[in-house]
């Protein structure tokens, strides 16, 4: 049985059943043998009948190119369950039936997950539309569903549509986000067999229209009302979460969203019922079926290694923001507040866990200040989802690939490129083998160049293979149906195949064309008419849209050949994935030498080229001309030519002039980025800007600044001064606060670290002073690094940032030069200054002046006793008067200085602090925000720092009357 | 015979020295003065205390206008249930210069340049209590006028998805002025502002001639025997000149502070020599930057200080000479209300801010000012009328009677002497106002071929 559900127009549900329905291919004969070996299986008891039918078709393997057709025997199961037993038992090679020997089997297309073989056979693709035809299905009576009609239907008559024309449409889905906010105990993160669930906030949306349906807060103890939603408040925690539950079965939504929500809210509501014995709670899904929960893995070499808890509800689609960013983002930080303001240009306010439980526990307005809070949280992901589109680029996605959309969040790559392939061997009546994973196969990956380190002030043209490994693949017809095993060539003529670079052979396209290079042919295809498309659109929206399209056709593209290369894959060929690659090496080195031969002195041009870095698919020449258009007129003509040397698909195309260029190392350098020859686009940099949270923001902004200098005005000069007088402020204790900060996540308690870390044992010493706001399993913990004595550990001088202000700890100016800039500024100004770098900028003379700062905490301070001393020329003083006797004359001219840095901070500190109101949303209520990854959070308590300092020297210039 | 300058010695008439008016001033700035400065309390108290210190007029407003008493708060609001309530104006602008935006952006970019007007058609009105945000729907003209921290009153009734349609809007009620005594001669106080003593580019001429007349050492009799009248004068801000000039994208700084601070002493030293002076601080000074700006510090100004005839204010300020009250600023308040409403007319600001019965509604939003705690009441509140408010540093003057019921309060706006060479007289026996220009060949555009001293009275 399998469960469709299909919108048919707004509010109409249907459930369509599925019935005989299984599959998998084998020998006819051994019906009854194999059912008598599945009855002594575990998974088979429940079942009287396993192998329901057996059948011969007439196949043709799609691993290695052969001709004609063999017989396979096609078996289908009662439950899909069965599948991987019957594999099981026929690849052992234990098993015989009637007269024949005992042997191994292989078995084909066994190791496909159901759903994704059940949308293959159908013809059905991830949010396509489906049509039943009248008389063909049966409508049921007791619904086994919540859904308002139930029809069973054969799976044959199930008519699916490509998405194409009317079917391209899409359907006026439900998306309700919500947010849950939990009652956490003093300096501990919420846990949910202890900690209460307070809040739910709730905002329902149609997809496409502009307007929530609504918004609703579900509220513990009662909750002043908030005009625009509806407020439910509650006596009783269990009533709330019964009556959530309910929620999302009467208004049904299609989607549920939120940030988060899938490793956070929902598990949370989850864990929570059960904690409270709730019974009718975890049935949150469109089927009758109770809704569980379970602990995934997922991993992938694009994505890395993810945990994540996976909650099936059937019917739902759970999309989470956060998921959806960690995956088509690279971001600094992935707060809600970071991305909202990256995204949609608005800071938002913070509160930290332990303060909602004191707003919880105040009064009906400080809840509902809660609820406004839970509420912007709820409404954030939608607004995202609607600015980054990610809903109809998944869709779309979906789409092409054929694959559910749930799999485009939660899976990898893999699975694309699989529903595509089987799609297309089924039309070929090709058969997929279920291989056994073999250990690691190494191939050779691709060249790299050797770059010239260099500042080059001349034009650089990039030349660019244009879907260099989709191409080659196509040009090729590198495929599983043409690999030639070893002893398939001497059954064909030499002219009928090829020889790859790797030394592996394929037949050409016309004795048999490949799946993977119509699929190929196929993305591309349509990735072209999106292009197309995007050149025409106007609308900025659509326009994204379509740009989202075409990356997602590119990306797929992409991923084909690394399902080849993938070695732990459903299908790994490294005949293929070797092949391409080394036609990749060879190509690049090809058009090393053609260029450099055609375009020379000897050929009539002014100098010779020079191929000074090469990157997989590209290759940068210095034509030495002077200007942009000079050097794209020779990149375009050079592309043209090479071209024409190399079989079609496959494209070498003028990309870009880079001008000047920054080479810094293999895939490291920076450049103007210049398409036609009057303006640069932008500035492009790889490899260089860190998004590594480890480093301080410092870093970031210098080099960035430093880049804009060196190529956007052209001063290198003038980016050296930079370095040094930003190496110097360091010095002397000008740098912002903020932008020493480093983070790091607790994601482990002390004794779980094998060695002490820095962030781990600050995070203790916090929680020694104030338990209620240290930082707690999973925040993340902020820091500086602050100078310490000499024998003391690199991880004992990690600080909480605030409490550095306050006390006016001096910060570890060692540290930050050596460890956090040096290496990356050194990269950058060694092409430019050759081996003088280092010296000049951190031991010229700009760093011979330094500030030393005076502790108020620990060490002596509290013994020592502090008397005034004159503005003027510090001299201790004997009374509270700001200059001596000797100073009074300059009194006026002290007075004016001093003055001049208490306008600032003035200036600073309101600014600040109104910009805290602002995105908070209230003029009225104090600011409680504690965002730490907002620029501002360390500059606003500084700045009130520095303005009773300052007011407190005004205020003894303002005794000092008597002058 | 006419005794002015083009007259020949011979027809100068001796005539007896001129004895200079006096008056009685006395300086009411102790509600601006702060003494002691904290800074760990937020701004949401000012507008906490904004609402406590002008609720009880709102409300006055409502039941005189509609007969309806407002409601406690915004929250107990019914949806589609006429009501009045009360609230801080917000308005919603998406231009408003946000520092979170220059600091975290790409803050390398070369800056924009500070723009005229933050306003766009898009801005939208919010009212807000302690209690809640509500977005307004209002007529145009509110949006294009109101700003952020003005305290309304507003009849009306709120529409589904949480919007309010407002019917009708009104602010605090406010007591007209004090009858005053009467003052049987004439008598002048002269109003200046912007100076700018000591700049770069300052047109020192006609600050000789305007302290040559204020002494009585230039201008024919007549002249002298009006400016003899002259019992008091306030200078509202820019005395001094601004060190820095825009050059380009940078602010340059073109001259020392410690020299012009100096200048300025002299020069004003020439004044209270003969003159009571009143000295509001304003963006030049050094001083303190937030309003209220606090007196300047005496010791800038050895020369001048001595002179018991120096007053050192607040701005605002707050005064009264002969029984006529004076409330006023160096300009900031209307400089900075202009730049978030579409009015172009600077005069229809400064009685707005009348209207409103408050000073300067955008601090702290968008002008600094001292972050007051719940103990002080907030001082920009208007209680009552005065018989002359002023603001300085306008570009050009103007001035109105403002008469909302029975005595009228005379609205100036003093221009920046720097730009115009003029300054204001108004006569404290009528309250009537003239300017009085000192604009030399010199520095004019050389289309001023008459007189070389117009003296427009």
């Amino acid at each position: 049985m399998l469960v469709i559900r299909a919108p048919f127009g707004v509010g109409t549900h249907v459930l369509i059943t599925v019935i005989k329905y299984t599959g998998i291919f084998a020998c006819e004969e051994f019906k009854q043998d194999l059912n008598k070996a599945l009855k002594s299986e575990n998974t088979a008891k429940n079942f009287t009948l396993c192998v329901l039918d057996v059948a011969i078709e007439e196949k043709q393997s799609m691993y290695f190119y052969s001709k004609g057709k063999r017989p396979f025997f096609r078996i289908t199961v009662a439950s899909p369950r069965l599948v991987p037993t019957v594999r099981r038992i026929l690849e052992e090679g234990d098993f015989k039936f009637g007269d024949y020997p005992q042997k191994q089997y292989s078995t084909y297309e066994s190791n496909i997950e159901f759903v994704v073989r059940f949308m293959v056979d159908t013809g059905l693709v991830g949010c396509g539309w489906v049509s039943l035809k009248g008389g063909e299905y049966e409508v049921r009576r007791d619904r086994s569903s919540r859904c308002q009609i139930e029809l069973d239907v054969k799976y044959n008559n199930l008519v699916c549509f490509a998405p194409e024309e009317e079917w391209q449409a899409i359907g006026p889905l439900r998306i309700l986000s919500f947010d849950i906010e939990c009652a956490a105990r003093k300096g501990i993160f919420p846990e949910a067999d202890k900690d209460r669930v307070i809040q739910i906030a709730n905002v329902m949306q149609i997809q496409g229209q502009p307007d929530y349906l609504f918004k609703v807060v579900f509220t513990l103890k009662e909750t002043a009302s908030i005009p625009g939603a509806e407020i439910l408040c509650y006596e009783h925690e269990s009533e709330m979460l019964k009556d959530w539950s309910s929620l999302i079965r009467e208004t049904d939504p299609d989607i549920l969203t939120g940030y988060n929500i899938i490793n956070f809210d929902i598990p949370y509501l989850m864990n929570r019922a059960a904690a409270l014995n709730l019974i009718s709670f975890p049935y949150l899904g469109r089927t009758h079926e109770k809704t569980t929960m379970s602990n995934t893995t997922f991993q992938s070499k694009a994505y890395g290694k993810r945990e994540n808890k996976s909650t099936k509800m059937a019917g739902r689609v759970q999309f989470d923001v956060l998921q959806i960013l960690f995956r088509d983002q690279k971001l600094r930080s992935y707060s809600l507040n970071s991305v909202s303001y990256l995204f949609l240009g608005q800071q938002k306010e913070d509160v930290h866990h332990s303060k909602i439980t004191e707003l919880q526990e105040g009064d009906k307005l400080t809840r509902r200040r809660l609820a406004i809070y839970c509420l912007r949280d709820a409404v954030l992901p939608l607004r995202l989802l609607d600015k980054l589109m990610c809903l109809i680029n998944y869709i779309e996605m979906a789409r092409v690939t054929g694959v559910p959309i749930s799999y485009l969040s939660t899976r990898g790559q893999q699975i694309k490129v699989i529903s595509q392939l089987l799609r297309k061997a089924r039309e070929q009546e090709l058969l997929m083998p279920a291989r056994k994973i073999h250990g690691e196969e190494e191939y050779a990956g691709a060249t790299v160049i050797e770059p010239r380190r260099a500042f080059y002030k001349d034009p650089v043209s990039v030349l660019d293979f244009s879907s260099l490994y989709p191409s080659i693949m196509m040009a090729h017809n590198l495929c599983y149906t043409s690999l030639l095993g070893p002893g398939d060539r001497s059954e064909l003529q030499p002219e009928q195949y090829i020889r790859t670079p790797s030394g592996n052979y394929f037949v050409k396209a016309d004795v048999r064309k490949g799946l993977l290079p119509v699929i190929l042919e196929e993305l591309l295809k349509a990735r072209r008419k999106a292009k197309a498309d995007l050149k025409m659109e106007q609308d900025p929206f659509k326009k994204k849209v379509l740009d989202g399209r075409q990356l997602a056709l590119k990306m797929s593209a992409n991923s084909v050949y690394g399902f080849t290369g993938a070695s732990i894959g459903k299908l790994p060929c490294i005949e293929i994935s070797g092949s391409v690659t080394a036609y990749g090496r060879e190509m690049i080195g090809q058009v090393k030498d053609y260029v450099e031969e055609k375009f020379s002195i000897v050929n009539g041009y002014a100098h010779n080229a020079d191929v000074i870095y090469g990157d997989t698919d590209s290759v940068m020449v210095l034509f030495h001309v002077a200007t942009v258009k000079e050097s794209i007129d020779l990149g375009k003509k050079a592309a043209e030519l090479v071209t024409a040397n190399f079989p079609h698909p496959i494209k070498l195309e003028f990309e870009k002039v880079y001008f000047p260029y920054l080479l810094i190392n293999k895939k490291r350098y920076a450049g103007l980025y210049y398409t036609q020859p009057d303006k640069y686009d932008k500035m492009d940099c790889k490899g260089i800007e860190t998004v590594r949270r480890d480093n301080c923001t410092l870093v970031a902004n210098l080099i960035n600044t430093c880049l804009k200098k060196i190529l956007i005005e052209r001063d290198p000069g003038d980016a050296i001064e930079y370095v040094k007088r930003t190496i110097s402020d360091l010095m002397c204790n000008r740098v912002d606060i903020s932008q020493l900060v480093i983070t790091k996540e607790l994601t482990k308690s002390d004794k779980d670290y094998s060695a002490r870390q820095a962030h781990v044992v600050l995070a203790g010493r916090m929680k020694e002073r104030d338990a209620g706001s240290a930082p707690s399993l999973g925040d993340r913990v902020p820091y500086v690094i602050i100078a310490g004595t000499k024998k003391q550990a690199a991880y004992e001088k990690a600080e909480d940032p605030i409490y550095v202000l306050e006390n006016n700890i001096p910060i570890d100016v060692k540290y930050y030069l050596e460890q956090q800039l040096s290496k990356p500024l050194l990269r950058i100004f060694e092409p430019i200054m050759g081996d003088k770098a280092e010296r000049e900028l951190f031991h010229g003379d700009h760093t011979l002046s330094r500030t030393i700062v005076s502790s108020k905490a620990g060490g002596l301070t509290m013994f020592a006793k502090r008397s005034e001393t004159c503005i003027g020329c510090k001299s201790v003083l004997k009374g509270n008067e700001a200059v001596c006797s000797h100073c009074i004359e300059r009194i006026s001219e002290l007075y004016q200085r001093e003055v001049e840095q208490l306008r600032n901070f003035e200036e600073k500190f309101s600014r600040l602090w109104t910009q805290c109101q602002t995105c908070q949303e209230s003029l009225h209520e104090e600011v409680i925000c504690t965002n730490r990854d907002c620029t501002i959070f360390y500059m606003r308590t500084k700045v009130i720092k520095d303005l009773e300092e300052k007011s407190r020297i005004i205020g003894r210039f303002e005794q000092q009357v008597d002058w | 015979m006419e005794h002015n300058l083009l007259c020949t010695p011979a027809e100068m008439v001796a005539h007896e020295p001129l004895e200079r008016t006096a008056c009685d001033f006395s300086n009411k700035n102790t509600v601006f003065r702060v003494e002691t400065r904290k800074y760990s309390q937020q701004y949401a108290q000012i507008y906490n205390a904004r609402m406590k210190g002008i609720r009880e007029r709102l409300e006055q407003t409502a039941e005189k206008k509609w007969g309806i008493k407002p409601l406690v708060e915004i929250a107990s609001i019914i949806e589609g249930e006429r009501c009045c309530i009360v609230g801080n104006i917000f308005k919603d602008m998406r231009l408003k210069p946000s520092v979170l935006r220059e600091l975290s952006e790409d803050h390398h970019l070369i800056p924009l340049p500070p723009r005229k007007k933050y306003t766009e058609q898009e801005d939208y009105l919010i009212l807000e209590d302690h209690s809640l945000r509500l977005t307004l729907i209002t007529d145009q003209t509110d949006t294009d006028t109101l700003v952020t921290g003005v305290p309304v009153v507003i009849v009306g009734c709120q529409e589904n998805r949480g919007r309010f349609k407002v019917e009708e809007l009104a602010y605090a009620s406010i007591l007209g002025p004090e009858l005053s005594i009467p003052i049987p001669d004439d008598k002048y106080l002269l109003l200046v502002s912007g100076l700018n003593v000591g700049g770069a580019n300052t047109d020192m001429l006609s600050l000789e001639l305007l302290i040559d007349h204020l002494t009585g050492c230039g201008g024919g009799i007549q002249d002298s025997e009006i400016m003899s009248k002259v019992c008091h004068v306030i200078i509202a801000g820019n005395l001094i000149a601004d060190k820095y000039v825009r050059i380009g994208k940078d602010r340059n700084q073109t001259v020392s502070t410690l020299e012009s601070v100096s200048t300025a002493d002299s020069y004003l030293s020439r004044m209270v020599t003969s003159l009571q002076v009143t000295l509001m601080p304003g963006t030049n000074e050094p001083g303190n930057i937030t309003l209220p700006q606090q007196p300047l510090y005496e010791p800038m100004f050895p020369k001048s200080i001595s002179y018991s005839t120096l007053n050192m204010v607040t701005n605002p300020n707050s005064m009264s000479i002969d029984g006529r009250t004076l409330l006023g600023t160096s300009g900031q308040n209307i400089d900075n209300i202009y730049k978030f409403c579409t009015t172009e007319d600077r005069m229809a600001i400064l009685e707005s801010t009348l209207k409103w019965g408050h000073m300067a509604p955008t601090a702290p939003e968008t002008l600094s000012c001292y972050p007051y705690d719940h103990s002080h009441l907030e001082p920009f509140i208007i209680q009552q009328l005065p018989n002359i408010y002023f603001a300085g540093n306008q570009p050009e003057f103007k001035f109105k009677y403002y008469e909302p019921e029975g005595e009228s309060t005379l609205l100036i706006l003093v221009p920046d002497f720097s730009i115009v060479n003029t300054c204001v007289l108004v006569n404290l026996k009528n309250l009537e106002c003239h300017s009085m220009s000192f604009a030399t060949q010199l520095n004019s555009n050389g289309d001023d071929n008459n007189n070389p001293i117009p003296m427009e009275m």
